[in-house]
């Protein structure tokens, strides 16, 4: 039997940035909040001190900050004729878990959706014809346009102090920028991150074939920063030790770095860590939802009662509670019925891997969001008509790191040890 | 919270017997072997990082999924194996030794020549060599992963000894802040490399 702990004006789920942003915005406005995080707590000085943060094997490798699927797992499959399997390590995809989330090992590439990204479907009905789409695609319009969002998309660059260069501010065309951006309010809130050469070298060939490259948007700063909430972030050292890594250099945006050492001055603010929210609970009529269900370290059973429940656990582990919770009608992939589940899509990104022989390009100089990009060939920014598809994506070139274990490229048809490979990929 | 890694110290093995020991020291010398450019795997240290990775948690399996069901899914569906690291080279070296001495009747696979060692090891990879209820390619994937983290990670871990990994590819380790650098474009960077315990010439002689 779970033990009642007095009610909470909200309870979060998970605190991680949309956590903590939300808890940041109910605290201040002088709600009771506490959140509720299944991973341990972890600061910037105790956690990645630059001391022994760049360390590729512990966490780039045994990926020490993330879920442990010992703690959690998942089961997966790759079409319905095969036997679900729990994946007993993460590959594929790398949850994220503790306090921070995802946003601690992110690599901070700052990206806005399109404007056609929110009405898609309309979009290319109106574009290419009613016909234009098969029927069983399920693209569907969002009901909320980009200029409903516009303000949090900026709120959120100003949190992060995002370092780029605008191509469109209030429909003014702006030299350097992505010409296929939605409008900005205004400039980001850094100037650009200094590029290394091979993306300077992508930037020119781009630039010479009519192409437009630009910066990508990077979280990891230009230079010193003065956040709205008062959080110091420094300037990003290039170090290479970016994605699957914390920062210790207070220069890669984060809850740790952007929020948090503001949020925990509210004495209304409470985060419990290490404790698993197991269950959103529902008053008798199953309509709303009451409080939820963690479990502590000890197995000890808890009951949060609130008045308003926050699901930030991220979009998988959201709707996993929401299916257990008995919230919404399940997604049934047959059938095509439900919503809970339904359109779940990974974020995926492919690349290819360019050697230049006669170049000297210290990879291991980098950030997580250093690179140029093009847009000319994302979303709907070209013409689609005769195709056979829809979509696309941005292209460019970026990297992220130099760190040897995982990054030894190496020519097409070497062996992969031996004699041959030691020779290769010195 | 998080704490520092420990330094792994020289002396006696941990997880391997002598003979796994020779076994492995030799195959990551073919693996990674020395050359005018350097050392080999042997001398990196690469089996003494094996060897201490599995006698701890990596060799445990800690943090990875071990409960039932255990059954044989897609190969898109991962190792999905009740044995951790450590019982997977204990029953996968014994299956080598066990190989060896047939194929090859007075030899062990430290004793035989570079060739014939090259020849079972790329039998391995491959699965034209069937060892006994062991996976010959996944026993050598595991064996090539974990020798090319001894030869490349920090030295703090027993391998990439005097930093002879991140000299051979010249990577300059955790030396932390290259802002001086990003836009040098086309310019060797030339200082040595560094680990999170420093250098040795940084370090006072005993």
């Amino acid at each position: 039997m779970a033990r009642k702990l007095p009610p909470k004006d909200a309870v979060i789920i998970g605190l991680g940035w949309t956590g903590s942003i939300l808890a940041y915005e109910l605290t201040k406005a002088g709600f009771d909040v506490v959140a509720i995080e299944r991973g341990p707590w972890r600061d910037t000085a105790s956690d990645f001190p630059p001391a022994y943060a760049q360390d590729e094997l512990r966490y780039a490798i045994r990926l020490d900050l993330f879920l442990r699927p010992e703690q959690d797992t998942l089961t997966f499959r790759n079409n319905t004729g095969q036997t679900a399997l729990p994946m007993r390590n993460f590959v594929s995809f790398l949850p994220g878990n503790g306090v921070g989330g995802a946003g601690v090992h992110w690599n901070g590439q700052t990206w806005r959706f399109l404007p056609t990204d929110f009405r898609l479907r309309s979009h290319l009905e109106e574009r290419y014809g009613k016909n234009f789409l098969p029927n069983d695609m399920t693209i569907q319009d969002w009901p909320l346009s980009y200029d409903d969002l516009e303000p949090c998309f900026d709120r959120f660059e100003k949190l992060c102090g995002t370092s780029g260069k605008a191509g469109n501010i209030r429909g003014q065309k702006q030299a350097g920028g992505n010409p296929f951006e939605g409008w900005r309010s205004s400039e980001y809130p850094t100037p650009p991150l200094k590029q290394p050469y091979g993306p300077t070298l992508f930037a020119e060939a781009a630039r010479k074939t009519g192409h437009n490259p630009f910066p990508q948007p990077a979280s990891n700063l230009s230079e010193a920063y003065v956040n709205p909430l008062g959080m110091k972030l420094g300037q990003c050292t290039y170090c290479g030790f970016c994605e699957r890594f914390g920062c210790g250099n207070y220069s890669k945006a984060s809850p740790q770095t952007c929020i948090l050492p503001a949020l925990l001055r509210f004495p209304n603010f409470t985060a419990r860590t290490e404790s698993e929210v197991t269950r959103i609970n529902l008053d008798s009529a199953g309509k709303r939802a009451t409080g939820v269900t963690f479990v502590d370290t000890s197995n000890e059973e808890w009951e949060q009662p609130a008045n308003v429940v926050l699901v930030c656990a991220y979009a998988l582990f959201n709707v996993r509670l929401m299916l257990l919770s008995g919230i919404g009608k399940p997604y049934d992939a047959e059938a095509g019925e439900g919503v809970v589940g339904r359109n779940y899509a990974y974020q995926t990104t492919s690349s290819v891997s360019v050697i230049l022989k006669d170049k000297i390009l210290n990879p291991f100089i980098a950030t997580g969001a250093n690179g140029m990009m093009i847009d000319d060939y994302n979303g709907d920014n070209f013409d689609h008509s005769g195709l056979g598809f829809v979509g696309g994506g941005y292209m460019g070139a970026g990297q992220t790191n130099g760190r040897p274990i995982a990054t030894r490229p190496i020519p097409a048809g070497t062996p992969l040890w031996g004699a041959r490979w030691k020779k290769a990929t010195a | 919270m998080a704490t520092p890694p420990v330094p792994v110290r020289p002396g006696p093995w941990m997880f391997f017997m002598a003979d796994e020991a020779a076994l492995v020291e030799a195959a990551v010398d073919r693996l990674i072997p020395p050359d005018d450019r350097g050392p080999g795997g042997k001398d990196a240290g690469c089996a003494v990082f094996i060897d201490r990775q599995l006698a701890g948690p990596y060799g445990r399996g800690d943090g990875l999924y071990m409960k039932p069901p255990f059954m044989r899914g897609a190969a898109t569906q991962g190792y999905q194996m009740p044995d951790p690291p450590a019982a997977r080279y204990r029953t996968g070296l014994r299956a080598l030794a066990d190989y060896v001495k047939v194929k090859f009747p007075g030899s062990s696979f430290p004793e035989l020549p570079a060739g014939d060692q090259d020849k079972v090891l790329a039998g391995l990879e491959s699965g034209s060599i069937a060892l006994k209820d062991v996976s010959g390619p996944q026993f050598f994937a595991l064996l090539l992963q974990n020798t090319q983290e001894g030869f490349f990670s920090d030295p703090v871990y027993g391998g990439n000894r005097d930093m002879v990994g991140w000299k051979l590819v010249g990577f300059p380790g955790t030396r932390y802040d290259y802002r001086d650098w990003v836009e040098r474009h086309n310019e060797p960077y030339p200082l040595p490399p560094v680990s999170i315990m420093g250098r040795s010439d940084w370090t006072v002689r005993e």
